[in-house]
């Protein structure tokens, strides 16, 4: 007699699609058989139990408010990033290697250049990715200040320079934006601080 | 611009607040019979950033993916939410969704997802008293009915004790009909895989009744 038939033949059985082969197999061996029909049966217990009881149909309606209210609410806390997570950003930017974003705001701290929020330093951080240079008249720089930042991505292959200034564009300008005035000031001060580290 | 508008197109451009107010909702979509398109079609028009598109994928699908939760933790209110949560992750994936399956074939393995991921988190599911009471009012013969409420109300608190994969192709089998094949899409497994699992469910099933 061949071999009894694998788990997955059984499903086939219990389907009545096994393989003729083994339907051969399944006519000589009452062990098998016994198996199958045993599937069978609780098979046709299991299709008792499925009964799913109908909510109210003003359930349907309320559940369809339900999902709205949570997709917008879920929506709205990406919309404001919080400290925390902002920092945990600023961390693994500086980290990567610095970019002209945290060089402007440092460059403009070092020569003593006020960085009030609104100031062009503060929220241009994101234009830097445009890589202009201090003759575009970008965030008011002069030569010095300009020289740093240049500097600053000479430590930086081109490639590494492009992926670390592109995508940060519109991330800092969400995350600054985000930021009351006080954050702005604190998030000024731990990025000089983490250049300075940095540079030492 | 509705909500759902608003939201689409800023998890698709990543648009500030501001840069949103200004943005004209995509406009085919608001030409379609939404309620008359298939799937896809719908898909597409959410993903355009129509509102109404995922309206109306929720009113479509709502009925068997609240059935699904349902008959994995038997408790209306535990479904719900169950359901809920499933809509709510569709509408922040179906940006991945790629059409290569059914939508309901997609929403199921949502929603055995969240389904599992509860069972892990949770107890073992317990028959409620109100769904052990219920009884098949339709049958003309009233002892007949008890019986098989009974045996209903055994079957669910075994299919209960199942672990949860084995429950899962169980459920997604039976009362939803998947094929083989479905199901192991549904499952992240291979199709011998799912036979196997339904092979082992129906096999732990016989021991839970018979004893
Ligand atoms: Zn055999």
């Amino acid at each position: 007699m061949t071999t009894h038939l694998s788990n997955q033949e059984f499903v086939d059985a219990v389907d009545l699609v096994l393989a003729s082969d083994r339907v051969a197999h399944l006519t000589v061996c009452a062990a098998c058989r016994a198996e199958v029909e045993a599937l069978r049966a609780v098979l046709a217990d299991v299709s008792q139990g499925g009964d799913v009881p109908e909510p109210s149909p003003l359930f349907w309606d309320h559940f369809q408010s339900r999902v709205r209210a949570e997709v917008q609410s879920e929506a709205a806390v990406p919309a404001r990033l919080s400290w925390w997570a902002t920092l945990g950003s600023a961390r693994t930017f500086l980290a990567a290697g610095a970019t002209v974003a945290a060089a402007v705001i440092a460059v403009s701290l070092y020569t003593g250049g006020s960085v009030e929020p609104g100031s062009s330093a503060a929220v241009s951080v994101g234009e830097t990715s445009e890589l202009l240079g201090p003759e575009d008249g970008f965030a008011g720089l002069d030569g010095v200040e300009w020289g740093f930042v240049t500097d600053v991505m000479e430590t930086l292959g081109p490639d590494e320079a492009r992926d670390v200034l592109v995508p940060t564009r519109h991330a800092m300008d969400a995350a600054f934006e985000s930021l009351t005035t006080a954050e702005r000031d604190a998030f000024v001060r731990l990025l000089t601080a983490e250049m300075a580290e940095g540079l030492e | 611009m509705g909500a759902y508008t608003a939201v689409a197109v800023e998890q698709r451009a990543g648009m500030t607040a501001a840069r949103r107010a200004g943005e004209a909702t995509p406009r085919q979509a608001d030409h379609l019979d939404l309620a008359a398109a298939e799937d896809r079609v719908l898909v597409a028009a959410f993903l355009a950033g129509s509102r109404e598109a995922f309206d109306v994928i929720v009113t479509r699908h709502q009925r068997t993916v609240y059935q699904v939760c349902f008959r994995f933790v038997r408790n209306h209110e535990e479904a719900s939410d169950l359901a809920q949560d499933v809509f709510v992750r569709a509408f922040k994936g179906l940006k991945n969704f790629k059409g290569d399956s059914a939508l309901s074939t997609w929403l199921y393995r949502v929603g055995v997802n969240c389904c599992l991921n509860r069972l892990a988190v949770k107890r073992p599911a317990t028959e409620p008293i109100d769904s052990m009471q219920l009884v098949d009012q339709r049958s003309a013969d009233p002892l007949r009915a008890v019986m098989r409420g009974e045996k209903a109300t055994e079957v669910r608190q075994a299919i209960g004790q199942l672990p949860p994969k084995q429950r899962a192709t169980l459920l997604l089998r039976v009362y939803q009909e998947l094929s083989h094949e479905e199901i192991a899409g549904v499952m992240g497994c291979s199709v011998g895989a799912a036979k196997a699992n339904l092979f082992h469910a129906l096999g732990n099933l016989r021991r839970l009744l018979q004893s």
